[in-house]
């Protein structure tokens, strides 16, 4: 038996996956440079020389255009002793300066010649020396992903079923894109990469953990909320498990709370170039429903306003980034209200992130008991179903997208 | 102004937020206030970019109820204490810097940064009707910000 499958089952984890470096250290090969990795939009370098510091797993990478217009996603590490070319975390540049020999680089990396080059033999070639690129690099509608490996599937396959989910986002823009250069919150938490994909679509916990928040969210929004024990048989709002490690909540009768307000002259002049964009039946389906909420494997979640980008620094140590995703050729107003919702629930002060990241923390710290190792992901097994194309959907408040992700990590582990 | 009712007024409101004494803390506010944490080295827009809280006289009750309540359904409510100093009085602002620590858990988290309180007169006393923290750390991922600053 593989070493992972004997730590993942179809129904629970091993607790080793959580707080093990030996594990953590083996995702970095198996699982970071392996797959398609989300590193940044289009909006955070939309100018040649404007570049972002970004990562791949633990390895520091630059993401930079060209004088070209071309993005280029380079290692972060200069080629004579290592040191970290870009050491801000954006900026604009018309070449990268290493700080500590004064080696610079193209903005494409090509080194533009190492300083006081004489005393190099005359057969150093400068192109032998660029900084080495990332092996690939694609857009998806502005969203820029990287993969440190060569061959393989391409993003689009990669992101399989998600692309719609995806659409649905950025489609609510009359441009049909979003820009994310509003600047993002930073947390930092002791914890597994892993609890925070787990816990961002998983809806069981939100009536426990996160029982005054909706209570004044709801509030706000003048609805009222049934319990959740009543909500049971409801078989709209579902779980879904997207396939290579994609997974989703679907929640179509939660009414948009961007919209919840009156109609004002901004949101009707919004509906109308949305109408005039997408027709009809189309605009007023991305005017009215929730978006679902949904995970991009291994590093990239989109809920209601945001996208959140997962960055694992250890075992239990990782950064979670909350990207506000604003709409393009809005008016303000539209965008406004997206930036003032989010601040109220997600990131280090809104009513939501806190108590998820309290709950991280002190899940990583129980993983400490060791008389019984395994976590239990058993929910809904017995009423779930399998979709055509290979995913899987459950009841909302079920496990059946966890259970998917964890057999798409072991075979991932495994291979 | 007078100087002396200003800093009173600022430590009282440090000891307030310190206190968890939420309701108090609440009744120093105008009702067309605006509490604002920004983020980021380059302070920003908060109208086109995000911010750590950007709130209005209602957010900032819903704020009040959620860490009475909300944040006391899961977490033990951190132990807070704060130093207010370097307290400079300018025409129509009054900037101080701030240390202040923070038990929660089994750590300890320090704090700091500059505030910078606009006041005015209302019914008789001193309200806040504008009010900025720029946190030393705002540009760096941080722990959870779980009380009021």
């Amino acid at each position: 038996m593989s070493w992972a499958a004997q730590l993942i089952k179809a129904d629970r984890v091993h607790g080793r996956v959580y707080y093990d470096s030996a594990v953590f250290a083996l995702e970095q090969e198996k699982i970071w440079s392996k797959v398609w990795v989300y590193i940044g939009h289009e909006s955070e370098v939309p100018e040649p020389g404007d570049y972002v510091r970004r990562e791949i797993g633990l390895q520091p990478i630059v993401l930079v255009r060209g004088r070209d217009g071309i993005l280029r996603a380079l290692y972060n590490r200069c080629r004579h002793r290592a040191n970290l070319v870009c050491h801000r975390e954006r900026g604009h540049a018309d070449e990268l300066t290493c700080s500590y020999h004064g080696w610079s680089y193209g903005l494409d990396g090509t080194l533009l010649a190492p300083t006081f080059g004489e005393a190099y033999e005359p057969g150093l070639r400068p192109e032998a020396f660029g900084l080495t690129p990332v092996p690939r690099l694609d857009v998806y509608r502005g969203l820029v992903f990287a993969n440190a490996t060569a061959d393989g599937i391409s993003l689009a396959d990669h992101l399989g079923a998600a692309r719609e989910l995806l659409d649905f986002v950025l489609d609510r823009s009359p441009a049909g894109e979003v820009l994310l250069a509003a600047g993002a919150q930073a947390v930092r938490y002791r914890g597994n990469w892993k609890m925070l994909a787990e816990n961002s679509v998983e809806n069981y916990h939100g009536p426990f953990v996160h029982k005054v928040a909706f209570g004044l969210s709801d509030r706000r929004a003048g609805r009222v909320r049934a319990p959740v024990s009543r909500r049971l048989p409801d078989q709209e709002d579902e779980t879904i498990y997207l396939g290579s490690g994609h997974m989703a909540e679907f929640l179509p009768r939660t009414p948009n709370p961007a919209f919840a307000k009156e109609p004002s002259t901004a949101r009707k002049e919004y509906a109308r170039a949305l109408i005039a964009a997408r027709g009809e039946t189309r605009a007023q389906a991305l005017l009215d429903r929730l978006p679902a909420f949904f995970f991009i494997f291994p590093n990239l979640f989109f809920i209601q306003t945001h996208f959140r980008r997962v960055c694992p620094l250890a075992a239990d140590d990782t950064i979670v980034y909350y990207q506000p995703a604003l709409l393009k050729d809005v008016p303000d107003e539209i965008n406004r209200d997206i930036l003032r919702f989010h601040e109220t629930s997600f990131g280090p002060a809104g009513f939501v992130t806190p108590d998820d990241v309290e709950i991280m923390e002190r899940n990583q710290a129980g993983l400490a008991a060791r008389g019984d190792e395994w976590l239990f992901l058993g929910r809904g097994v017995g009423r779930e179903r399998a979709l055509s194309g290979g995913g899987m959907s459950g009841h909302f408040l079920d496990e059946t997208h966890l259970r998917g992700l964890w057999q798409h990590y072991s075979a991932l582990m495994s291979a | 102004m007078d100087p002396r009712e200003i800093e009173q007024f600022l430590y009282r409101e440090a000891l307030l937020l310190d206190e968890h004494r939420y309701e108090e803390w609440l009744s120093l506010w105008t009702d067309d206030a605006i509490y604002w944490v920004p983020l980021g080295v380059e302070v920003e827009d908060p109208q086109k970019t995000v911010s750590i809280i950007y709130d209005d006289r209602s957010k900032l009750g819903d704020r009040v109820t959620y860490l009475r309540e909300g944040s006391a359904n899961v977490q033990a409510r951190p132990e807070l204490r704060r130093i207010v100093s370097n307290i400079n009085i300018a025409e129509d602002e009054v900037a101080s810097n701030f240390v202040l620590v923070e038990a929660r858990g089994n750590a300890q988290h320090v704090w700091s940064g500059r505030s910078f309180h606009r006041l005015r007169q209302e019914d008789g006393a001193l309200k806040i009707h504008f009010k900025k923290v720029l946190l030393v750390n705002r540009a760096q991922p941080m722990p959870i910000l779980q009380f009021l600053l």
